[in-house]
């Protein structure tokens, strides 16, 4: 036999299929429902409110021109770290299952003094209220489930430490909770698709009504007012029927905010929410075309449906807005062999008017955008795309891997949350997007 | 794989879990397979691939060629699945060094295709798993991978000559 034959035979060996096992395809359905819910929650590009997941280890430095990652080097990244990840592998229960019971105030905002990280934690929501002060939810192995956990670092990520967390399931449970948003050290929200609410830093929680009676699909905050959004289609994962309720952040008085209703999302995409100012903003598709909703979270004006700039069946797939008040929208074609065609637009009026940026990289099937003045970031399921000239040229970065999710707290903090195979590991930038350490939590 | 492709198109048109199961039942079986070709069991297979079906389903409801993202997603599993299996051979080389055998882990006795495309970089390996494994055309793997066709037809040839130079220095 030749070497050509051996090779071939090598690379073309036959496939023989492989039948599913009994009742995988129900248990594959329901794992995709459980994440497309918490996926449509989690696409908020905030101006002060930042999403994702986090706790502590071992921090590794990437190269990110190339995408290729770094040998680990041998240091850890500081000594609260360390410490951090000390107490991680020696912790107890987790006390973030403990529901309202912590000690009174001594942390930030009137928050509870810390604990141990639950061992095992594995972070699927962040929120930042600073480049210092943040908080993660996420699921801890425990004994006696539920198994919420909160964490909550006050040094940008580089150590964290378990507090209290409400006292529910994931998203499977009809007031279960997926993500996290705090409107400042003392007022947050944990929601998707239930909602619970704490005032006091995260000493204590409360389960609270979903206004409406419908599942919380998205929310963020700003300027002192929460805004969430409500899907009103029941159960069914592929409406897009929604509609926006406010409420002041220290507060948990959720009104309907007036015209802020509508039919976004095909199933394909859901909504996408960013706010800015008092003033929330909406993007999704729909049966009578793409569009933004948009008005004041305090219910002080009515809301307005403007058209989206997608266009031949493109969807918004995520809006955001940088910290010098320019918009970027994304629209997104459907999708097709592992890539989708996308467009960025940006205005400058808040929505009102959009101008089209550019095309960018039609590889990967969008998951999140954030913008920072000099940086459009486009998280795909390969690789992060970033231009620094408005859209017109692109990059990609960290092409052998998925996200998520990026969002950027301050223009030079951002964070990256791989593609769900490795829950306990984050990518972190601290200067502008131009390199990522990732964060190990494991 | 004509009717095939023509079986998951039709299934686009329709909605909800009919569709959705016949998308599983066209493309499952041979996804699975597919991995199990390239990791030590069955269950890691079945693993891969229903993890690949959920993040598509998760994401989209409806998907003009689904295949395409099914393969790039178990091929990045399967390429995450060869790294935990590395760094846990590595460690237990460690271990053994360290209790003073000495012994390397002796070569592979055959040059299957794990072990010569697992040494392949990245950057060569992926367009081999997707055109030779999957069957994808290089037109496709071009657009799957946001690269140039001129660009995978090189990687390809690139992964053949070095394929072929470790199968000589195997014998």
């Amino acid at each position: 036999m030749s070497d050509r034959d051996d090779l071939d035979r090598l690379l073309q060996p036959p496939v023989e299929p492989l039948p599913p096992p009994p009742g995988a395809f129900d248990r594959v359905r329901r794992t995709a429902r459980r994440r497309r819910w918490a996926r449509a929650a989690m696409s908020a590009g905030a101006a002060a409110l930042i999403v994702i997941a986090g706790v502590p280890g071992t921090l590794f430095v990437l190269q990110g021109r190339d995408g290729r990652i770094a040998d680990p080097p041998a240091t850890e990244r500081n000594a609260s770290s360390s410490a951090a990840a000390s107490a991680t592998a020696e912790a107890a229960p987790p006390v973030a299952t403990t529901g309202g019971g912590a000690a009174p105030g001594r942390g930030p905002g009137g928050g509870p003094p810390g604990g141990p990280v639950p061992p095992g934690f594995a972070p699927e929501s962040v929120t930042f209220v600073s480049s210092g002060l943040g908080w993660a939810l996420g699921g801890a192995p425990c004994s006696d489930p539920p198994c919420t956990s909160v964490v909550r670092t006050e040094d940008g990520g580089r150590g964290w430490e378990g507090i209290p967390a409400p006292r529910t399931g994931g998203e499977d449970e009809p007031d279960g909770v997926s993500e996290l948003r705090f409107a400042d050290p003392s007022n947050g929200w944990a929601y998707g698709p239930g909602l619970w609410s704490t005032h006091d830093g995260g000493a204590t929680w409360h389960d609270v009504d979903v206004p409406g009676g419908g599942r919380v699909i998205e929310a963020a905050a700003a300027g002192g007012w929460a805004v969430a959004v409500v899907s009103t289609c029941g159960k069914d994962p592929d409406c897009g029927s929604f509609r926006v309720y406010g409420t002041p952040a220290g507060a948990d008085r959720w009104r309907p905010l007036p015209g802020g209703r509508g039919t976004a999302g095909d199933g394909v995409a859901g909504v996408s929410l960013t706010v800015r100012g008092r003033n929330a903003y909406v993007a999704g598709g729909g049966p009578s075309g793409a569009a933004i909703w948009s008005g004041p979270m305090d219910g002080t004006g009515g809301w307005v449906r403007r058209a989206a700039p997608c266009r031949d069946g493109a969807y918004p797939a995520g809006i955001t807005s940088a910290s010098d008040g320019e918009f970027v929208l994304v629209c997104a074609g459907r999708p097709g062999a592992g890539g989708q065609p996308k467009i960025a637009y940006l205005s400058g009026d808040g929505g009102t008017s959009w101008r089209r940026g550019g095309d960018v990289p039609s590889g990967g099937l969008v998951t999140s955008v954030a913008a920072t003045p000099a940086k459009i970031f486009v998280a795909t399921n390969h690789g992060l795309l970033i231009s620094g000239d408005g859209g017109r040229g692109w990059r990609r970065d960290l092409a052998g891997r998925g996200f998520d999710y990026v969002g950027f707290t301050t223009d030079q903090q951002g964070v990256l949350v791989p593609t769900g195979a490795d829950p306990g590991e984050l990518l972190f930038s601290y200067d502008a997007g131009r390199t990522w350490s990732r964060e190990r939590f494991r | 794989m004509a009717v095939l492709e023509a079986t998951v198109r039709e299934s686009v048109v329709r909605s909800g879990d009919e569709a959705a199961a016949e998308l599983f039942n066209a493309h499952y079986p041979r996804l699975a397979g597919w991995c199990r070709r390239l990791v030590d069991d069955a269950d890691t297979a079945h693993e891969i691939a229903a993890e690949a079906f959920a993040r598509l389903w998760s994401r989209w409801s409806r998907v003009e060629d689904p295949r395409g993202f099914l393969y790039v997603t178990a091929t990045n599993l399967v390429r995450d699945h060869w790294r935990k299996v590395e760094r846990e051979r590595r460690g237990m080389h460690q271990l053994r060094t360290l209790a003073h055998t000495g012994a390397q882990r002796p070569p592979a006795a055959d040059p299957d295709l794990r072990t010569l495309v697992e040494a392949l970089p990245d950057r060569l390996r992926v367009p081999v798993l997707l055109h030779y494994y999957a069957g994808f055309p290089v037109a496709d793997v071009a657009l799957l991978l946001d690269r140039k066709e001129g660009t995978v037809k090189s990687d390809l040839h690139d992964a053949r000559a070095r394929l072929r130079k470790a199968l000589e220095g195997a014998r």
